[in-house]
C-alpha cells in the first residue's frame, strides 16, 4: 500500500494515487493527502491504476473525501479502475456519488 | 627476571585502589590459597589423578591472573590443558617451575605488605 | 552511579581471592553482594536471597556453574535474572556450553573493572525492560479478559435485540460467523402482522464491536416497525435516517432487505451494496440474481435515498440466498478469492435443493482450508413455503389483554399527499389492538385491512387492473404502473369507518372502506365466484374466510366486512 498525491501546476486539481491494497491501513496517508493542502483544489482525482483491491473501509474513506470536498457539490473523480475495483464500486452504487471513469 | 616480570604492577595498583583496606587481606588470602592449591597439585600428580591436577591448576590460573602474576598463570594454563587431555607426562617439570615462580610472587607480595 | 540503582548481586566462586576482588568491584558501585562458594551454595543462596544478577564461576566443586545456572533458571521462572559466567576458559566449546546452560554472558579472568561495571549496567537495563514487559503483558491479558467478559455480556444484550425474530422458522437456514465476539454482519428476520416475512442482512463497514454497534439501532428499528406492520420502504427509510444520523461519515451498512408474501408467493427485494443475492428456482434449477441497485444504508440522507424495489414471483420450494461479501472474499492459502464463481459452481452441480445451504458452507470451508478467515461470513437461505408452515411457529407473542377500548367508532380519511408517502395501516392496527383481546388477532386484522386498503388504493384510486398480475411480465408492469400512478396521484381518497362493540365472550368489529374510484361490477363478480370462474385477485376469498360477512355496496367502491371474535382467555377459563 502506498498513497501518492500530486497537485496540478495551476493548483486546481489534486490527484491521489493508491498503490496495492486500498484498505484500512491506508487511512492516515489517504486523509493526509488532501487535508494537508493549503489551498483546496477544485477537482479531486483518485487514481486507481495501481490499486489491486478495495474494501468497505476504503469506500468509507472515499465518502470522507467526498464530504471534505463539499459533499453533494463536490467534484471527486475515481479514475482508471481495474474490473475488480470497478465491480466493488458498482455493487455499492458509488457511481451515484462519484464520477467513476 | 625482575619483579615486574613476575607480577604486573598495574594490576596490583588497580587492586589496591579497588580493595583499599582489604588489599592486604587479599594478598594474604591469595598466598594461603595458593600454598594449598600447589600442595594439592603435587599430590594429584603423585596419585596420577588428572582431575585433581586439572582443577587445582585451573583455580591457580584464575587467581594468579587476577592478581597479575601472569607467568605463573601461563604455566598453570599449560598444566590444566595437558591434564584435561589426561596426559600427565612431563608435568613434574612444569609444576616445579610453578612452585619456583610462586616463590618470587610470594616474596614480592610480602614486601608489598610490609611496605603498606 | 545514578543510572544504575543498587542491585543485589550473587557471586559464586570457589577461589576466595577471586571472590574478594569481584566483591570489591561490585560493592564499589553501591550494590549489595551475596557470596556463595560452590554451585550448590549458589542455588540455595539464590532461592533465599532472590538476587537481581548472578555471577557464576564455571568450574566449582559440588555443582559446577552449568548445573547451577540450569537450576537458577528454573527457580527464576519467567523473571529475567541475568547470569554472567566467570571464566578463564577460553575455548569456543566451553563458551558455547555456558550459553547453552542458560548463561547470558561471560566475564573473563583477569577481571576488568570497567567491563564488569558496564555489563552490570547493560544487564540491569535488560532486566528492567523485561520486568516492564511482564507487567505490560499481564495488564494486556487482564484488559483483554475484561474486554471479552464485557463483550460477552454486551453480546447477550445485543443478541436479545438483534435475534429476537423468527430466524428459527422452519423455512430459514442461517449461519453468521463472528471473527470476534461481535460481528459486523447483522441478520434480522420477523413476521409482519399479515404473516409476511421480512429479512434483512446487513454488513457494516469494519469488524467487531465498532461495526456491531450500528446493528443495535438497525435491529430495534426493524423489529419495532415490522411487528407493527410498516411497509418495507418505510422501514428502509427509518433505518437509513437513523444510521445516517448516528454513524460517522465513512461507516455505513450494505444491506439486502427481502419481504416474502407466502400467500401470494411473491417476494419484494431491495439491495444496497451487497453482492448479488440469488433466487434458486426449483423447477428450472436456475439461478436469478438480485443485484444491488442502491447505495448502502447510512450514506445519503432520506431525501436522496431510493427505495424502489424489485418484485419476484416464487413457487413453493424456491429458495433465496443472501450473503455478505465475506463469502466472496474468503481466501485460500494462495490468496485466491472464493468469489461469485465459487458460489455459482455449487449451484451448477445441482445438489438436492435441501442440501444447497450445507453444500455452500462445505465449499467455502474447503476452499479456505488452512487459509485465514479475514472477514465475517454470513449465509442465509429462505424458502418460499405454504403460509401455514411459517406463521404458526413464530408469530410474535403479545402480552395478555388489559382493559382498554371496548365500544367505539372511528372515521379516517386518507388523501393523496398521505397515501403517496405514508402507510396508514400501522396506525389503524395500533388503534384496533388497543381493544383487550384483539391483540392476538392482529395478524388476521392486518391482513383484512391490508387487502381492503390495497384494493381501494390500487383498483379504486389508481385504477389498476389486477388481471395484469397473472403473467410474469404483467406482474412487473403492474408494480411499475402502481409506482408511477402513485407518484402522479393528485386527487382521490380512501375512507375507513371502523366500529366495535364488546361482548362478554368477545366482540364484533365492522370495517367499511370507501374509495373515490369507479368501482366494479360486483354483482357479476360474485356470480362468477359462485360459478367457480372468478379470478383470484383482490384477496377476497381469503377475507371472506376470516370474516363473518363481506358485502360490496354502491357501484363497487364501497366494501363492508364484519369481523367477529371470541375472547380466548374466557374460552380457556
Amino acid at each position: 500500500m502506498a498513497i501518492n498525491s500530486t497537485v496540478s501546476s495551476d493548483g486546481a486539481e489534486l490527484t491521489i494515487s493508491v498503490e496495492g491494497r486500498f484498505d484500512f491501513s491506508a487511512h492516515q496517508d489517504f486523509r493526509r493527502s488532501y487535508e494537508s493542502l493549503d489551498t483546496p483544489p477544485r477537482i479531486y482525482r483518485v487514481d486507481m491504476r495501481e490499486t489491486t483491491y478495495l474494501d468497505s473501509s476504503a469506500l468509507g474513506m472515499l465518502l470522507l473525501l467526498r464530504d471534505h470536498a463539499g459533499g453533494d457539490t463536490s467534484a471527486v473523480k475515481i479514475v482508471n479502475c481495474n474490473p475488480d475495483v470497478k465491480k466493488i464500486l458498482t455493487i455499492s452504487n458509488f457511481e451515484q456519488l462519484f464520477t467513476v471513469q | 627476571m625482575n619483579d615486574q616480570q613476575h607480577i604486573d604492577p598495574a594490576t596490583l595498583d588497580m587492586l589496591e585502589e579497588v580493595l583499599e583496606d582489604g588489599f592486604i587481606g587479599l594478598l594474604e588470602t591469595f598466598i594461603d590459597d595458593s600454598r594449598v592449591k600447589i600442595v594439592s597439585l603435587k599430590s594429584g600428580l603423585a596419585d596420577a589423578n588428572a582431575d585433581v591436577v586439572r582443577r587445582s591448576a585451573h583455580s591457580l590460573k584464575g587467581s594468579s591472573s587476577n592478581l597479575g602474576a601472569n607467568p605463573m598463570a601461563e604455566l598453570c594454563q599449560r598444566v590444566e590443558q595437558q591434564a584435561r587431555e589426561e596426559n600427565l607426562e612431563g608435568l613434574d617439570d612444569i609444576v616445579e617451575q610453578i612452585e619456583a615462580e610462586y616463590q618470587h610472587v610470594e616474596t614480592i607480595m610480602k614486601e608489598k605488605m610490609e611496605k603498606s | 552511579m545514578a543510572d544504575c540503582p543498587a542491585l543485589k548481586i550473587l557471586i559464586a566462586d570457589d577461589t576466595q581471592a577471586d571472590r574478594m576482588i569481584l566483591e570489591s568491584i561490585v560493592k564499589q558501585e553501591g550494590h549489595t553482594v551475596v557470596i556463595a562458594d560452590d554451585g550448590l551454595d549458589a542455588v540455595q543462596k539464590f532461592s533465599q536471597e532472590q538476587p537481581d544478577i548472578v555471577l557464576l564461576d564455571a568450574l566449582m566443586p559440588n555443582l559446577d556453574g552449568f548445573g547451577a545456572a540450569r537450576q537458577i533458571r528454573a527457580l527464576a521462572g519467567e523473571n529475567l535474572v541475568p547470569i554472567i559466567f566467570l571464566t578463564s576458559l577460553t575455548d569456543t566449546e566451553s563458551l558455547v556450553q555456558c550459553l547453552d546452560a542458560g548463561g547470558d554472558d561471560f566475564l573473563q579472568k583477569p577481571y576488568n573493572r570497567v567491563i564488569l561495571q558496564a555489563k552490570i549496567k547493560a544487564f540491569n537495563r535488560m532486566r528492567e525492560m523485561h520486568a516492564t514487559m511482564l507487567v505490560q503483558r499481564d495488564q494486556i491479558v487482564k484488559h483483554n479478559n475484561q474486554l471479552i467478559q464485557e463483550q460477552t455480556i454486551a453480546k447477550q444484550v445485543f443478541d436479545k435485540v438483534a435475534h429476537s425474530g423468527c430466524l428459527d422458522a422452519s423455512n430459514v437456514k442461517h449461519y453468521v460467523s463472528p471473527r470476534a465476539v461481535f460481528n459486523g454482519d447483522v441478520l434480522v428476520a420477523a413476521l409482519r402482522p399479515s404473516g409476511n416475512m421480512m429479512v434483512l442482512l446487513g454488513d457494516f463497514t469494519g469488524h467487531g464491536l465498532p461495526a456491531a454497534i450500528g446493528g443495535m439501532p438497525l435491529a430495534s428499528t426493524f423489529y419495532g416497525m415490522v411487528h407493527k406492520g410498516f411497509a418495507l420502504t418505510d422501514i428502509l427509510g427509518e433505518i437509513n435516517a437513523k444510521l445516517k444520523t448516528i454513524l460517522p461519515t465513512g461507516v455505513f451498512c450494505c444491506a439486502t432487505f427481502l419481504e416474502f408474501n407466502f400467500r401470494e408467493r411473491t417476494m419484494t427485494a431491495w439491495n444496497g451494496g451487497l453482492p448479488d443475492s440469488f433466487i434458486y428456482r426449483q423447477k428450472s434449477k436456475t439461478v436469478e440474481a438480485i443485484t444491488s441497485r442502491h447505495l448502502p444504508l447510512g450514506v445519503v440522507p432520506n431525501s436522496q435515498l431510493k427505495v424502489d424495489c424489485q418484485h419476484f414471483e416464487l413457487a413453493v420450494g424456491d429458495r433465496c440466498y443472501l450473503w455478505s461479501d465475506g463469502i466472496h472474499e474468503a481466501r485460500n492459502k494462495s490468496g485466491d478469492m472464493f468469489g461469485e464463481k465459487g458460489l455459482r459452481a455449487v449451484f451448477h452441480q445441482q445438489p438436492p435443493p435441501e442440501q444447497i445451504f450445507d453444500e455452500i458452507m462445505h465449499a467455502v470451508t474447503n476452499f479456505i482450508g488452512d487459509g485465514e478467515v479475514d472477514d465475517d461470513l454470513s449465509l442465509v437461505e429462505i424458502s418460499m413455503a405454504a403460509p401455514d408452515q411459517v406463521e404458526s411457529q413464530t408469530m410474535p407473542r403479545f402480552p395478555s389483554p388489559t382493559p382498554g377500548l371496548m365500544e367505539w367508532s372511528l372515521d379516517f380519511e386518507v388523501k393523496p399527499s398521505t397515501f403517496r408517502y405514508f402507510d396508514p395501516l400501522p396506525l389503524l392496527l395500533s388503534v384496533i389492538t388497543e381493544v383487550p383481546g384483539l391483540r392476538s388477532h392482529s395478524g388476521s386484522l392486518y391482513t383484512i385491512l391490508a387487502e381492503l386498503y390495497s384494493n381501494a388504493l390500487e383498483h379504486g384510486v389508481l385504477n389498476l387492473d389486477s388481471a395484469l398480475k397473472q403473467s410474469s411480465e404483467g406482474f412487473a408492469e403492474y408494480y411499475n404502473l402502481r409506482a408511477q400512478r402513485l407518484r402522479n396521484a393528485r386527487r382521490g381518497y380512501i375512507r375507513f369507518h371502523l366500529s366495535h362493540d364488546s361482548r362478554e365472550e368477545g366482540g364484533r368489529l365492522l370495517i367499511r372502506v370507501v374509495d373515490s374510484g369507479d368501482g366494479f361490477n360486483h354483482q357479476l363478480w360474485i356470480e362468477d365466484q359462485r360459478q367457480g370462474r372468478g379470478y383470484s385477485g383482490r384477496g377476497i376469498p381469503l377475507i371472506r374466510n376470516m370474516c363473518e360477512s363481506l358485502h360490496y355496496r354502491g357501484k363497487g367502491n364501497e366494501v363492508e366486512v364484519v369481523y367477529r371474535w371470541a375472547n380466548e382467555l374466557l374460552k380457556a377459563g
